[in-house]
């Protein structure tokens, strides 16, 4: 059983008189304990399938189709009830860490905020409960870390910052947007290695949107190939890379230039 | 360039090179001032050479000096100690005078297109500026757009209405168009996705050493760095660490650093190896 199945989804955004299809009848499923990648160039619409899941599309958007998230539909959700549902049991960390963080609220106050917010946690234990997760997602002194300011912290760091508030709240879903692409090869490892230990110990159900080959073929366990809104290609991590058999995949794992160790 | 300059034959080329080459740095250093006073050395006795028609690499992670180095090299930064020569003359920080003409065979293409251009001029306008810097009249704005493969009537259009992509090729226009013998990218390809990536670097190369120019090509991911230099300069902590032949850094690394880094990269080999 899936924990998410997403089923014929469509998007499309209308601005002004325009309208562009984002989504076209996308389908994939989303497994506990397993890492879903997927992959494309920009504008493929891979940011915005993780959004949807979210219910984070963006203003003028019309989704259609099916997200099933444990036996709940998402799509057409009231705004109320996904509120509920994320931060809590869907979660998400974003590309740019920097961005990602209030500057001037300290690390301890916006990491345990979902779970003060949710779980109505008194603050004292909340803080307790951050300590332990940002031990768990390896940040140095976490004790002392709640205490410090996002500027306090490099871009790796904040990383591990930013996924130990994704799952402080336990939740059952993560979407990872380009988790590592504004980071350094030798940091990008840690950070790969922290999302699969993630991933395996709580039995996340995780969706990695990246454009970077190298990095689904260390970590993901399933890959969706996306082109311009449509899922051109799905299957499990080693036949995707090495034998792919759409063109489309093909040429994007060729076009890499240490691909030559895949043929 | 004179002409002669132009068809060199290769035994010519590789003569003169190993005489004089044509960007020296002789252990030059840059510090920064911290804020409640103390230095930061960023870059730390640096030496390096660049020869004619040769492209660099220049690798390490992200803090280590590498931009500060490239803005050395071009004037932007002052040396705190050290000498840098282009072409016979010393490279001097840029000051309130006007630059001293011959400084002008370095050209930068920055990491950020998005900032690099201007929004408020057209493209023509921009690639004019550039090309006057030229004498040898070798290219126009039709050939410059067509050698970085976009349409000729992107020449009427503004900044906002290209791509990522798209800009940082009108940027490595401009800076071609200025006729460079060195060219120098500072990440050029760090805010693009992976696919245009290599295309974006292979372009630069081929543009480059086809203009008679050399390149400095900085960036923090070395599988493209592999694929366009011939030689790769490894930076730790300001500091040049290991210089060789492309080949040579990945198949017999000296330096534990370089070693570290090459481990780091995730092979593109679908067995779900988590690279370090």
């Amino acid at each position: 059983m899936s924990m998410i199945s997403i089923n014929g989804l469509n998007l499309s955004v209308t601005t002004g008189k325009t309208t562009a299809h984002i989504l076209k009848d996308v389908s994939f499923d989303l497994e506990a304990g397993r890492i879903t990648g997927v992959a494309g160039a920009s504008g493929s619409g891979k940011t915005q399938t993780g959004l949807a899941i979210m219910g984070l599309s963006p203003a003028g958007a019309e989704l259609s189709g099916s997200i099933d998230f444990d036996g709940v539909e998402l799509v057409g959700m009231p705004a109320k009830q996904h509120n509920r549902l994320r931060g809590v049991q869907l979660s998400m960390v974003f590309q740019d860490p920097a961005s990602a963080f209030h500057p001037m609220l300290t690390v301890g106050d916006q990491i345990t905020d979902h779970l003060r917010h949710h779980q109505k946690m008194p603050k004292k234990k909340a803080l307790a409960k951050a300590v332990d997760i940002l031990g768990r997602t390896k940040v140095p002194h976490p004790d002392e870390a709640i205490h410090k300011y996002p500027h306090q912290f490099s871009g790796g760091q904040l990383q591990r910052i930013a996924f130990a508030s994704a799952i402080i709240c336990d939740p059952k879903v993560l979407i990872a947007d380009e988790p590592t692409t504004a980071l350094d090869v030798t940091v990008q490892a840690g950070i790969l290695r922290l999302l699969r230990e993630l991933c395996d110990d709580l039995d996340l159900a995780v969706l990695l949107v990246t454009h970077d080959f190298g990095v689904l073929s260390s970590v993901a366990d399933t890959i969706v190939v996306m082109q311009n809104g449509v899922v051109v290609e799905t299957g499990d991590r080693e036949t995707v890379i090495t034998a792919p058999e759409h063109e489309y995949t093909r040429s994007l794992i060729e076009s890499l230039p240490g691909a030559e160790v895949a043929r | 360039m004179t002409s002669t300059d132009d068809t060199p034959t290769e035994a010519d080329e590789k003569h003169r090179s190993a005489e004089t080459p044509l960007l020296a740095l002789d252990s030059v250093s840059c510090e920064y001032k911290l804020d409640g006073g103390g230095r930061f050395r960023a870059v730390d006795g640096v030496s390096l050479q660049l020869g004619r028609s040769e492209v660099l690499g220049l690798v390490g992670e992200s803090g280590c000096g590498k931009s500060t180095l490239a803005k050395l090299i071009c004037g932007l930064e002052k040396p705190a100690g050290g000498q840098i020569s282009f072409d016979g003359s010393p490279v001097r920080a840029l000051g309130l005078k006007k630059r001293d003409t011959r400084l002008l065979g370095i050209q930068m293409v920055f990491q950020n297109p998005y900032a690099s251009l201007n929004p408020r001029r057209r493209i023509r306008d921009q690639l004019e500026d550039a090309l006057a810097l030229d004498p040898s009249g070798r290219w126009s704005v039709e050939s410059l757009l067509d050698a970085v493969d976009l349409p000729s009537d992107a020449a009427q259009r503004y900044s906002h209405s290209f791509s990522g992509g798209q800009r940082q090729r009108i940027a490595i226009a401009r800076a071609l168009a200025a006729g460079p013998k060195v060219l120098v990218g500072d990440e050029p390809i760090a805010s693009l996705d992976a696919f245009l990536q290599a295309r974006i670097a292979r372009m630069m190369r081929d543009l480059a050493i086809k203009s008679g120019a050399s390149m400095i090509f900085i960036s923090h991911d070395l599988s493209v760095v592999r694929d366009i230099a011939d030689r790769v300069a490894v930076m730790e902590a300001g500091r040049i660490v290991e210089v060789a032949p492309t080949d040579q850094i990945w198949d017999s690394p000296q330096h534990p650093y370089t070693t570290k880094l090459l481990a780091a990269i995730p092979q593109v080999d679908g067995k779900g190896i988590i690279p370090g």
